[in-house]
């Protein structure tokens, strides 16, 4: 089959590689029909997520029709249509008994190598590096989805592929940032990165009752994406954020925040900007936290910071101060996305949200690795890539 | 256990290492604990630990003498006979390396209810001491540079077997949890149909 496989940074490539085929008996393998490039693979894509192997099959965002299912898989069968969730989750230890898929005990069989850098291991993801589990990813025309009476979720309905395809996990993943927020009417929520998932957690917060979401991001079209899901805009290039944000909250901040930014969070000072830009080339620090830095600054007291953007490692001058004097939570996790399948696709369903408004770029998945660079690039004003096998 | 599963076989068991020994005799140590962590009261999971453990190892415990075949990477063998010391069901299996044996060693698994009957608690803990040259660089092979990885990959599928049902593997890790994977890794793409994973 073809697949999109990392061949190093900044290079990726679409090429022959063996069919998937059953390893476990709750395996199922899925033919794909939709599959999206993340602002996750583009950490990949840039190298700041360590073990990586040449010719790892990158993607997690992908849905299907099940093709092939392992003698243990109950309720699917083939030719069902499912959308699949990025984490790999058991659905039996106790992390998955309360809710906790993306910290699965059993699905990482690499959990030694998360262990090192992390303390404890994650649930393992399609195609997120061998410290995550060496699975292949979705962005290729098949894939095996391990524990497959556990993780994907039917369509039964006609709904298009692009409304559904982000249950995956963008649509979850901004969903359980505003979640995270403990939204209550009145709240004012500020959302760093305009970006897919930032645009989620916007119209997540909205739906979930806040008064104004606060978007903050350099890129015009993806403000002017969020100004029409009602968010008002910053511009951190032309604005400074804190004094803004507590113009707009007469001194007090916002409620709560949510980095959607992560690792490699840009900074308009060149100064600042290289201080860590260096730090990571030397390996002395693994990620950028502009974004988390000023959304711990800029939270009110007694607020939550939602981190939802994705780190990899260790970072430097950590406000921790604020943070402690000012009674701050701080919250982040990979997205839980089998947790809110269900409910996020009946309000798919009800016409609450219609997810396919992120999407800029449609592509086969021959032409990933332009794809790629468009989407790194924010060439093209490129969003969100679908690519279809 | 199945008497009809108590068939010999001479062949030496791939490395599972003394905690597969210690694994395989908690079900007979523990059947209550371990079959409160599967959630069921039924044979068919004594059948799901036979892979993990190892035929020989499961039911040589159980007649208190083992006699140990292990095979290094590099396909030297080391041979000992291990002794079950103490056995209390639910608690303990203990066991040491008899007399005369290549390798002198021993180890535990202790099983314990988890506070707040969060399931159970298994430790495992190990001893070995190679006295002769060759012997001593297999064993050391066996464990590889990562020998506390290795030890804890066993409670690992352990844990993946009783509430998963089987190991859990990738491709870029088809055996599942293995300390090996540390050193040698393969890419995370599909396995060649027919090609040994
Ligand atoms: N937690 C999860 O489960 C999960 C799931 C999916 C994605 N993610 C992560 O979410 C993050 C965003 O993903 P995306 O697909 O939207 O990526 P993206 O790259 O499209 O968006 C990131 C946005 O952040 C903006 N940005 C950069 N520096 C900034 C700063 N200092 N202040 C404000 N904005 C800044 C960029 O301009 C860009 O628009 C990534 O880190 C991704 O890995 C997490
Ligand atoms: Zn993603
Ligand atoms: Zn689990």
């Amino acid at each position: 089959m073809r697949a999109n496989c990392w061949m190093g940074r900044s290079h990726v490539e679409v090429q022959d590689v063996p069919d998937p085929r059953i390893l476990n008996s709750r395996d199922a393998i899925v033919r794909i029909t939709s599959t999206a490039i993340c602002g996750s693979d583009l950490h990949l894509y840039n190298g700041f997520i360590p073990t990586m192997e040449k010719g790892d099959v990158l993607g997690h965002e992908f849905m299907g029709e099940v093709v092939e299912t392992g003698p243990d898989v109950t309720g699917l069968r083939v030719g069902d249509r499912v959308v699949v969730p990025f984490p790999i989750a058991c659905g039996a230890c106790d992390a998955c008994e309360h809710g906790l898929f993306s910290v699965c005990e059993n699905s990482n069989p690499n959990a030694g190598m998360a262990e090192k850098m992390m303390g404890y291991s994650p649930a393992g993801i399609f195609g997120y590096s061998h410290m995550l589990g060496g699975f292949p990813g979705g962005q290729a025309e098949y894939a095996r989805v391990p524990f497959a009476d556990v993780g994907p979720i039917r369509i039964d309905d006609g709904l298009p592929d692009e409304q559904v395809l982000f249950l995956s996990d963008i649509f979850p993943t901004g969903w359980m940032g505003a979640e995270m927020c403990d939204i209550t009417p009145g709240d004012v929520i500020a959302v760093w990165g305009a970006g897919p998932v930032g645009q989620f957690a916007i119209a997540s917060a909205f739906l979930m009752g806040a008064e104004r979401v606060i978007a903050i991001d350099r890129f015009p079209y993806r403000l002017r994406k969020a100004e029409s899901s009602g968010a008002e805009v910053l511009d951190y290039e032309r604005t400074d954020v804190r004094e803004a944000l507590r113009d707009m909250t007469a001194g007090r901040g916002p409620d709560a925040c949510i980095d959607a930014v992560g690792v490699e969070a840009h900074h308009p000072a060149p100064l600042m900007y290289g201080y860590d830009r260096a730090k990571q080339a030397a390996r002395v620090e693994t990620d950028r936290p502009f974004a988390l830095r000023e959304a711990i600054m800029a939270c009110r007291n007694g607020g939550v910071v939602a981190v939802v953007g994705v780190y990899g490692g260790f970072v430097d001058k950590f406000p921790m101060g604020s943070l402690m004097n000012r009674s701050i939570t701080l919250r982040g996790a990979q997205c839980h996305v089998h947790r809110y399948l269900r409910p996020l696709l009946d309000r798919i369903r009800a016409g609450d949200i219609d997810p396919a408004f992120v999407i800029s770029h449609r592509m086969r998945l021959e032409d990933a690795p332009c794809g790629y660079e468009m989407f790194r690039q924010k060439e093209d004003d490129c969003l969100k890539v679908v690519l279809t096998p | 256990m199945n008497e009809a599963r108590h068939r010999k076989d001479d062949r030496p068991p791939r490395a599972p290492g003394w905690t597969s020994l210690g694994l395989g005799a908690a079900q007979l140590a523990a059947p209550g604990a371990v079959r409160r962590l599967a959630g069921v009261d039924d044979s068919a999971w004594a059948r799901l630990l036979v892979p993990l453990a190892g035929v020989r190892e499961l039911c040589h415990a159980a007649l208190r003498y083992s006699r140990w075949a292990v095979r290094g990477p590099a396909g030297g063998t080391v041979e000992w006979v291990a002794e079950i010391v103490e056995d209390r069901p639910g608690e303990v299996v203990a066991w040491r390396s008899s007399r005369g044996a290549g390798v002198t060693g021993g180890g535990e698994v202790r099983f314990a209810d988890a506070p707040g009957r969060r399931g159970t608690e298994v430790r495992v803990r190990l001893r070995y001491e190679p006295p002769y040259r060759a012997a001593g660089a297999t064993v050391a092979r066996l464990l590889g540079e990562h020998p506390e990885q290795r030890v804890r990959d066993d409670p690992r599928r352990f844990e993946q077997v009783m509430e998963t049902g089987e190991v859990v593997r990738s491709e870029g890790a088809p055996e599942g949890a293995h300390a090996m994977r540390l050193l040698r890794r393969r890419p995370a793409r599909p396995v060649a149909t027919g090609g040994a994973p």
